[in-house]
C-alpha cells in the first residue's frame, strides 16, 4: 500500500508538471522580420492568383460587391529607380478590363505604383509603400502618396486573423494615416500576403478587400 | 518469549484450562522459581481483586439513574451541535487559520470566505460540559468475563452508537429504576456473567453504549468509523481561478462547484461535480470600419466532470492531504487534470477542504471559429489552454 501511495503522489506530481507545461509561453513567431518579402504577394511568382471580395464606394472601383483577381504575372523587364519591377493583372468580376498594377519589391520594401500614367511609359500614377523593413511593432515609416504625406505603423505584429472564414497565423497589421485624411489598414500574413485592406482616401473614397484565396493556375 | 509462555500456563491454570499433568508440572516450577512464584502470585491477586471488585460493587438506583440521564443529556447535545467535544484544539484551530490564510492571500483579499468561514462556525460549536459527562460515562467496569468463576481483565471496548437502542433506553421511565427488571435479567444470564455483573451492566446488554465514548472524531478515519460506514459525502465549493490565455492576471473569484461522491474507504473516493469556471474565451470590439478586433478575456462556463481522490491523513489524522484527478466536459469540448488539496474535519460528519485543481482544456472550436470576420486577434489562436482553480469548503458525509 506505502508503494502504491508513493507511486500514487509521484505519479500526480508528474501530471501537475505535464499539465503546466503542456502550455508553452514563448512565442512560435519571432518580434521582428528584416525581409519583407514573406508577407508581401507573390509577385515573382507567374501565374499566382488572388481572388478577393471587395466592395468599393470609389471612382475605378465596382459600386456593387465585385470579386477582384490580382494575377501575378512576375518580374517585368524594366525597372524602376533601380530597383526590380513586378506586374500583376488586376481583372473584377463585373467591372472594366484587366489592367496592368505595377510594384517594386526587395527586401527592405514593397511599393504599390499603381497603374502605368497614360502615354507616359515608365511613369505610375501611385507610390504607396505597403511594408519597409524591419518589421516589428511599433515601426514606423513615411512617403508621399498622391501628393499626400502617409505615416504607416505596424500595430501588431504575429497576430492571428480570420478574413473569409480562413484563420491566418503570424499576421500583421500596418495603419497608414495620410496628413489629408486618409485612413488605410492592412493585414499581411506571412508566406500568403495581403489578406486584408481597407482603404479610406478623402480623393479616392472607401474600398475594402477581404482575401477569399490563393491559386497557383 | 519465556516468560510469555509461563504467563499464558498461569492464565490457563487459573482458568481452569490446564489438565493434571500441566497443572503440576507449573506448580513444580512455581515451587522451585522464585520468579514463576512471584509471577504466579500477582496473576493470583489480580484474579481475586477482580473477582471481589465485581461481587461487591452495587450501585445505587439514584445514580443508575444519573448516569443515564447524563448519556441522554450527551446524546441530546451531541444531536444539537455537530461539532464534538475538545474538537477545536489549539492544533486544529492552527491548521484551519493556515489553511483559511493561504485561500484569503490566494484569492487576493477576496471577502466572500469570511461570512462562510467554517472556522466561525466551529468557534460557536464547543461544549465544555460534555466533558465531565464523559468522564462519568467512563465509569464502565473493564472486566466483562469470566471463566469458571476466574474472572479476567480485558482492555477497555467502546462501542459505537446504535441509534436504534439508544431510542429504546430514551422510551424508558427515567425514575422508574428498574431494579426488578435488572434483576430479572440478571437471573436469566449465565451464572458466570451474573457473577460479575454490575447493576448497569444489563442495561447495557439491551442498549450499547453511546458514542460520547468516542469524545470526538479526530480523524478522517474517525469520521468513517464514528457512526457506521458513511459511503456518501456531498461539498459545496467555492472557487477562484485562472485561465491561460486570459484576461484575468490573478485569481478571478465567484465560481462554485458542487460536488456528490462514493467513498469506497476512509481514503479513496470517486465522484462526479459540477462546476462553473473561467475558461479562455476572446472579447471581440468593432471598429468604425468595420473590422472587428479581439482581445484575450475569460467567460464562465458550466462542466460536468467525474473526479478521484485519495487522502493521505497527517498527523494521526489531524487533517488530510488528498491528491486526485479529475476531468469532464463542458459545452465547446473537455478538460482533465490533477489536483491536490487539504481536508479538515470540522464536526462529526463535516469536512472543511481546500483544493488546487490544475486542468488541461481542450475546446472543440477555437477562439476565433465563433467570432464574425474579419477579426483579428494580437496573438496566436488558441484552442488549447490551461485552468487553474483553487476551490474551497465544505463536505457532509453521510
Amino acid at each position: 500500500m506505502k508503494y502504491i501511495s508513493n507511486w500514487f503522489v509521484a505519479v500526480l506530481a508528474t501530471a501537475f508538471v505535464a499539465t503546466g507545461c503542456s502550455m508553452s509561453t514563448s512565442p512560435d513567431t519571432p518580434s521582428t522580420a528584416n525581409d519583407v518579402r514573406p508577407y508581401y504577394v507573390k509577385l515573382a511568382t507567374p501565374n499566382v492568383q488572388y481572388r478577393y471580395t471587395e466592395n468599393a464606394v470609389a471612382e475605378y472601383h465596382p459600386a456593387v460587391p465585385s470579386e477582384l483577381t490580382m494575377d501575378m504575372q512576375g518580374v517585368s523587364k524594366d525597372a524602376y529607380n533601380g530597383k526590380q519591377l513586378y506586374t500583376c493583372m488586376w481583372s473584377y468580376s463585373n467591372y472594366g478590363t484587366p489592367t496592368p498594377w505595377y510594384y517594386t519589391l526587395d527586401q527592405d520594401q514593397a511599393v504599390d505604383l499603381g497603374v502605368e500614367e497614360f502615354g507616359k511609359p515608365g511613369e505610375y500614377n501611385d507610390y504607396w509603400v505597403d511594408l519597409q523593413a524591419p518589421l516589428k511593432e511599433g515601426n514606423s515609416w513615411t512617403f508621399v502618396s498622391m501628393g499626400e504625406k502617409i505615416t504607416a505603423t505596424i500595430t501588431k505584429f504575429g497576430a492571428t486573423a480570420k478574413v473569409q472564414g480562413t484563420t491566418y497565423n503570424d499576421v500583421m497589421m500596418v495603419e497608414y494615416n495620410g496628413a489629408n485624411g486618409s485612413h488605410v489598414i492592412e493585414w499581411f500574413a506571412k508566406d500568403k500576403g495581403l489578406i486584408y485592406s481597407n482603404y479610406s482616401r478623402p480623393n479616392i473614397g472607401s474600398v475594402v478587400n477581404e482575401l477569399k484565396s490563393i491559386e497557383q493556375k | 518469549m519465556k516468560e510469555y509462555q509461563i504467563e499464558s500456563e498461569i492464565i490457563a491454570y487459573l482458568d481452569g484450562r490446564l489438565n493434571d499433568a500441566d497443572s503440576a508440572e507449573l506448580m513444580h516450577r512455581v515451587s522451585i522459581s522464585p520468579e514463576i512464584r512471584e509471577l504466579f502470585q500477582e496473576h493470583e491477586a489480580l484474579r481475586q481483586m477482580a473477582f471481589h471488585a465485581s461481587k461487591n460493587v452495587s450501585v445505587p438506583a439514584e445514580l443508575d439513574d444519573a448516569v443515564f440521564a447524563n448519556v441522554l443529556a450527551l446524546k441530546r447535545a451531541e444531536d444539537r451541535v455537530a461539532a464534538p467535544v475538545m474538537f477545536w484544539t489549539v492544533k486544529r484551530v492552527s491548521v484551519m487559520a493556515a489553511a483559511v490564510a493561504l485561500i484569503v492571500a490566494g484569492t487576493l483579499g477576496s471577502l466572500e470566505f469570511g461570512s462562510k468561514s467554517p472556522a466561525n462556525l466551529a468557534v460557536t460549536s464547543g461544549s465544555s460540559n460534555s466533558q465531565v459527562s464523559i468522564a462519568q460515562a467512563s465509569m464502565a467496569p473493564e472486566i466483562h468475563s469470566v471463566t469458571n468463576g476466574a474472572p479476567t481483565v480485558a482492555a477497555p471496548q467502546f462501542e459505537n452508537t446504535n441509534t436504534r437502542a439508544t431510542q429504546v433506553h430514551e422510551t424508558l421511565p427515567a425514575a422508574a429504576a428498574p431494579q426488578e427488571e435488572v434483576a430479572a435479567e440478571v437471573a436469566n444470564m449465565p451464572q458466570s456473567e451474573a457473577a460479575i455483573a454490575m447493576a448497569p451492566l444489563p442495561r447495557s446488554g439491551s442498549i450499547k453504549s453511546p458514542n460520547v465514548l468516542e469524545p470526538s472524531a479526530r480523524s478522517l478515519r474517525d469520521l468513517f468509523a464514528a457512526d457506521g460506514y458513511e459511503q456518501f459525502e456531498v461539498g459545496a465549493d467555492l472557487a477562484s481561478s485562472f485561465v491561460t490565455p486570459g484576461s484575468v492576471g490573478n485569481l478571478a473569484p465567484y465560481n462554485f462547484r458542487l460536488r456528490v461522491a462514493y467513498n469506497f474507504d476512509d481514503r479513496n473516493q470517486i465522484g462526479v461535480r459540477v462546476a462553473r469556471s473561467k475558461f479562455s474565451d476572446m472579447a471581440v470590439s468593432m471598429t468604425p470600419n468595420n473590422w472587428y478586433s479581439a482581445s484575450e478575456a475569460t467567460a464562465q462556463r458550466m462542466s460536468e466532470e467525474l473526479f478521484y481522490e485519495h487522502r493521505f491523513p497527517v498527523d494521526n489524522g489531524l487533517f488530510s492531504v488528498s491528491l486526485g484527478a479529475g476531468g469532464g466536459i463542458f459545452d465547446n469540448g473537455w478538460l482533465a487534470g490533477p489536483e491536490a488539496g487539504i481536508r479538515i474535519p470540522v464536526g462529526a460528519r463535516m469536512l472543511f477542504g481546500a483544493s488546487f485543481l490544475l486542468s488541461y482544456v481542450h475546446q472543440t472550436h477555437t477562439a476565433l471559429d465563433d467570432i464574425n470576420s474579419p477579426v483579428i486577434y494580437e496573438g496566436k489562436d488558441f484552442q488549447n489552454t490551461l485552468v487553474g482553480r483553487i476551490e474551497y469548503g465544505l463536505s457532509y458525509r453521510f
